[in-house]
């Protein structure tokens, strides 16, 4: 994934296509708890891609890509978030205003460190490997079976176990 | 029983960034325990992929060992030295078949009758020149001849065989069936 990050730093605009449909979903959902509306997310997901692609340059490839691409949506969600606020109606204040400013993405951050620890502790070596390759690694299922030597449906298990497990001890 | 794999259902729509279907979805408006599942897939991707800079890399198993190890080579790169040496090598193979054609070569077969040749060589006279080509032209026919009558002789066994395959009918029977020579 941080391959794909330099290619497309390296002006590669097959690579930064690669990345954004990779990271497309998974941003949707994430920004679709931080805005008002669907349509809200979905312009929020397009200013986030478009926000990366321009500074590229900025990027650490030392750096999970799927952590710097997702600070950014947080920031972008923050700064919304602020500007509706006083045309928003209460109902929806309340869900803009639960967007991310410094304070609260650091505390994320840490919230996820935890949860890392947690799932470290918790799982057995290969569901927290296969947990690892999706979000840290930005790995796609097919290219976390390549990786392990496993069928597709065996990773999606070990990641349904692993997800499961880490509810229970919640 | 139908949870787990409604919940199954959740965590593979997850992990292939697609949405669960609509009998998930009318499952999940139904069920607190699914819903919740859900709501925690949707944490545990946030906070992972946020924090995934701070996440301790795991110890890769024996599987990942071997695919890691396992050598990938979409394609061969070759050295230009080694290309040039194939292509040297294919040009000395050129160029030895195109010398040895000629020495292995079977020997040409010399024209049978030259008698008529040799003796014209000796003619002095256009008397003696002309009896010579006639001798010469007669050997010629004589071997055109030759080849006539192999020709004739071939036609004729083909006809031969073809006959023998056509169903042999005599009046009042039936026709007999065809048979090899």
């Amino acid at each position: 994934m941080e391959e794909l990050a330099c290619e497309a730093r390296a002006g590669s605009s097959d690579a930064f296509g690669a990345l954004a449909r990779r990271f497309t979903p998974a941003l949707r959902r994430y920004l679709r708890r931080r805005c008002a509306g669907e349509q809200d997310a979905e312009d929020l997901c397009q200013d986030t891609l478009l926000r990366a692609m321009e500074n590229l340059a900025r990027y650490d490839p030392r750096r999970p890509f799927g952590a710097w691409l997702f600070t950014i949506a947080a920031r972008l969600a923050a700064t919304r978030g602020r500007r509706q606020r006083p045309t928003a109606t209460l109902d929806e204040r309340d869900i803009a205003a639960g967007g991310e400013g410094p304070a609260e993405l650091a505390a994320q951050r840490e919230a996820g460190c935890r949860l890392w620890s947690a799932a470290a502790a918790t799982l057995d070596a290969r569901q927290y490997e296969a947990l690892w390759l999706r979000y840290a690694g930005g790995l796609a299922v097919a290219e976390i079976a390549r990786r392990m030597g496993l069928t597709r449906t065996h990773v999606k298990v070990l990641l349904f176990r692993a997800r499961r497990k880490l509810q229970e001890t919640r | 029983m139908w949870c787990r794999m409604h919940r199954r259902r959740i965590s593979a729509a997850f992990d292939g960034g697609g949405e669960p279907g609509p009998a998930t979805r009318r499952h999940l408006r139904r069920c607190a325990a699914c819903a919740d599942f859900e709501e925690h897939c949707r944490e545990l991707e946030e906070r992972l992929t946020l924090s995934a800079d701070l996440a301790p890399a795991p110890r890769a198993h024996a599987g990942t060992r071997a695919a890691a190890a396992a050598p990938r080579r979409p394609f061969r790169v070759v050295s230009p030295a080694r290309l040039a040496l194939g292509a040297a090598a294919v040009a000395a193979a050129v160029v030895l078949t195109f010398m040895l054609r000629d020495l292995l070569a079977p020997p040409q077969p010399t024209p049978t009758n030259t008698s008529g040749l040799a003796a014209m060589d000796r003619m002095a006279s256009p008397a003696a020149a002309g009896t010579a080509i006639g001798s010469l032209a007669d050997a010629q026919m004589g071997i055109v001849q030759g080849e006539l009558d192999n020709i004739a002789s071939d036609a004729a066994d083909a006809a031969r065989m073809v006959l023998a395959y056509l169903p042999q009918v005599s009046p009042g029977s039936p026709p007999a069936a065809a048979t090899r020579p």
